[in-house]
C-alpha cells in the first residue's frame, strides 16, 4: 500500500546530486553569438499576429522547401513554381551547373537508416506526442514499426512498412525540400485533386527546410527509393517507397 | 543606466531585428543555456558551442515563439535538442562511459570531466546516462535545472499535465536501473532496533 517512501529515495538522490553537481564556469556565449548574429540576414519580418505569421513561415517553407539541385529542364522548374503556388521561378529554385564531360558528380551522402537517427516509439506514443493519429496504411501491408523524428522540438511521425516508410506531421515548419541528382523522373501529379510530386529513377535527397527557410541541420537524407510528397487536410506527408507510382498514389488517396 | 527590460519586451524587439535586445536574453540566460546543454553532452567545448547555436537558432525561429509562452523553457527545448542531436551524432554516450571508466581510475581530473560529489553521485550519473533520452532531459530539467513543471512543460513540448507522469516515469525507470544494475546507490533499510550510527 505505501509504495510512496520507497517511491520517494530516487528523487532525494537527484535533488541531492542536482544541488551537489559541479559545472564548468559559463563561457561567455555572448560574445560568440553577437559574433553570429552580425552575419544573420538583417529584420525578421514584424510579427503580425499568429495567423498571418503561421500563414508566412508556411509559404516560407514551401518557398525555399521545394528546391532542385539537379539539372532539371524549364518544364520541371515550372512545374515545380506551379506546385508552390508561388511565381518564385529562378528566385529559390536551385539547378546545379551542368557536369562537363568527364567530370564527376557530386557523390550523394551515403544512405542512413531510420534506425540511426529517429527514435523507436509506438503508435499511442506517437499519437500522444503530435496529438493526433498517425495515418496508417490501409490493406497490403502490416506496419513493422513505428519512430519519432525531432526537429528542433518538431516531431514527424514515421510509420514503416516492408516496402514503404509514410512520414507524417501537421506541423507548420516542417516541409519536404526534394533535392534532386541523378533523378530521372520528377512528375507531378495530384492526390485527392491537391498538387503532389512523384520521384524515381535514382537516389535523391530530402531535405527539412525551416520556417526560415533554412535547411533544418541534420535532416539532410539520401533517398535510394521512390519518393511521393503531398499535402492532405493540413498534414504533409512524404512515402519512401519501393511501390509503383501507381500504387503509391492509391496508398496517398486511401489514407483517412 | 537603463533598467533591464523584461524577456516578453526583448522578444519583441528582437522579433523586429533588435539584436541587441536578443543579446539582452543571451546574457540572462548563457548559463542555463550552457549547463543544459552540458549535463547532456559532458563536454564544456561542445556545450558552448551547442549553447551558442541554440541562440542563434532561436533568434532565426522567433517567428515561431509564442509570445504567451515563457522564453528560457522554449530556448532549453531548442538547445536541449541541440545537445541530443549532438550526442547521437557523435556517438557521444558511448564516450561518456568510457570517460566515466577513465575517471574512476584517474586521480587527476580533468577539466571537463564530470563533477558529482563523491561516488554515489558518480554512480548516479551514470545510471542516469543508462535511461532513454527523453526520461535524462526531463529529470536533468527538473532536479539539476530546477525549472517548475510550467517550464518543463514547455521545453520537452508536451501539455502541462503530463510533466508530473512523466517525472515519475522516469523516475521509475532510474530506480529500475538503480535496483538492477547499481544497488549501491539504494538507501539502506532502516533497522527497528540499533538505530543507526553516521
Amino acid at each position: 500500500m505505501s509504495d510512496q517512501p520507497a517511491a520517494r529515495w530516487e528523487a532525494v538522490l537527484l535533488a541531492d546530486a542536482g544541488s551537489a553537481f559541479s559545472y564548468p564556469a559559463t563561457p561567455d556565449i555572448e560574445a560568440g553569438v553577437r559574433l553570429r548574429l552580425a552575419l544573420v540576414p538583417t529584420a525578421l519580418p514584424a510579427w503580425r499576429g499568429p495567423i498571418v505569421a503561421r500563414a508566412a513561415a508556411v509559404a516560407l517553407a514551401l518557398v525555399a522547401g521545394l528546391a532542385l539541385v539537379v539539372v532539371l529542364s524549364r518544364d520541371v522548374r515550372d512545374v515545380v513554381a506551379d506546385f508552390l503556388g508561388l511565381a518564385v521561378e529562378g528566385e529559390r529554385i536551385e539547378i546545379l551547373p551542368t557536369p562537363r564531360p568527364g567530370e564527376t558528380p557530386t557523390p550523394l551522402p551515403t544512405p542512413r537508416t531510420l534506425e540511426s537517427f529517429a527514435t523507436p516509439t509506438t503508435l499511442e506514443s506517437a499519437a500522444a506526442r503530435l496529438r493526433f493519429a498517425p495515418a496508417l496504411i490501409p490493406g497490403i501491408e502490416q506496419a513493422k514499426a513505428v519512430y519519432i523524428v525531432d526537429y528542433l522540438g518538431l516531431a514527424v511521425v514515421v510509420v514503416q512498412y516492408e516496402r514503404s516508410d509514410l512520414w507524417e506531421t501537421n506541423g507548420a515548419i516542417f516541409e519536404k525540400g526534394v533535392f534532386g541528382k541523378g533523378v530521372q523522373v520528377i512528375e507531378q501529379v495530384t492526390v485527392n485533386g491537391q498538387p503532389a510530386y512523384w520521384i524515381s529513377g535514382g537516389s535523391h535527397i530530402v531535405r527539412v527546410i525551416g520556417s526560415d527557410g533554412r535547411e533544418v541541420a541534420g535532416s539532410e537524407r539520401t533517398v535510394t527509393r521512390n519518393t511521393l510528397v503531398w499535402r492532405s487536410a493540413g498534414f504533409n506527408y512524404r512515402l519512401e517507397t519501393e511501390l509503383s507510382e501507381a500504387e503509391a498514389l492509391g496508398v496517398a488517396v486511401s489514407l483517412p | 543606466m537603463d533598467a533591464p527590460i523584461d524577456d516578453r519586451l526583448a522578444v519583441t524587439a528582437a522579433r523586429k531585428g533588435d539584436r541587441e535586445a536578443f543579446c539582452t536574453l543571451v546574457g540572462r540566460y548563457q548559463e542555463v543555456a550552457f549547463r543544459a546543454a552540458y549535463l547532456v553532452v559532458r563536454d564544456a567545448a561542445a556545450a558552448e558551442d551547442i549553447a551558442q547555436e541554440g541562440f542563434v537558432r532561436a533568434f532565426q525561429n522567433l517567428r515561431s515563439f509564442r509570445e504567451d509562452e515563457p522564453f528560457r523553457p522554449w530556448l532549453l527545448r531548442i538547445v536541449t535538442n541541440l545537445a541530443l542531436n549532438d550526442v547521437r551524432a557523435r556517438g557521444r554516450r558511448q564516450g561518456l562511459l568510457a570517460r566515466f571508466a577513465r575517471v574512476r581510475q584517474d586521480p587527476e581530473p580533468t577539466p571537463d570531466h564530470l563533477v558529482l560529489a563523491g561516488e554515489r553521485h558518480d554512480l548516479l550519473a551514470r545510471a542516469i546516462n543508462e535511461l532513454p533520452k527523453d526520461d535524462r532531459v526531463v529529470l536533468y530539467l527538473r532536479y539539476f535545472l530546477d525549472l517548475p513543471e510550467r517550464e518543463i512543460a514547455t521545453a520537452i513540448d508536451r501539455p502541462a499535465g503530463t510533466v508530473k507522469s512523466r517525472l515519475s516515469r522516469a523516475s521509475g525507470r532510474l530506480r529500475e536501473v538503480i535496483e538492477q544494475r547499481y544497488p549501491a546507490l539504494r538507501p539502506e533499510p532502516v533497522s527497528s532496533g540499533e538505530g543507526r550510527h553516521v
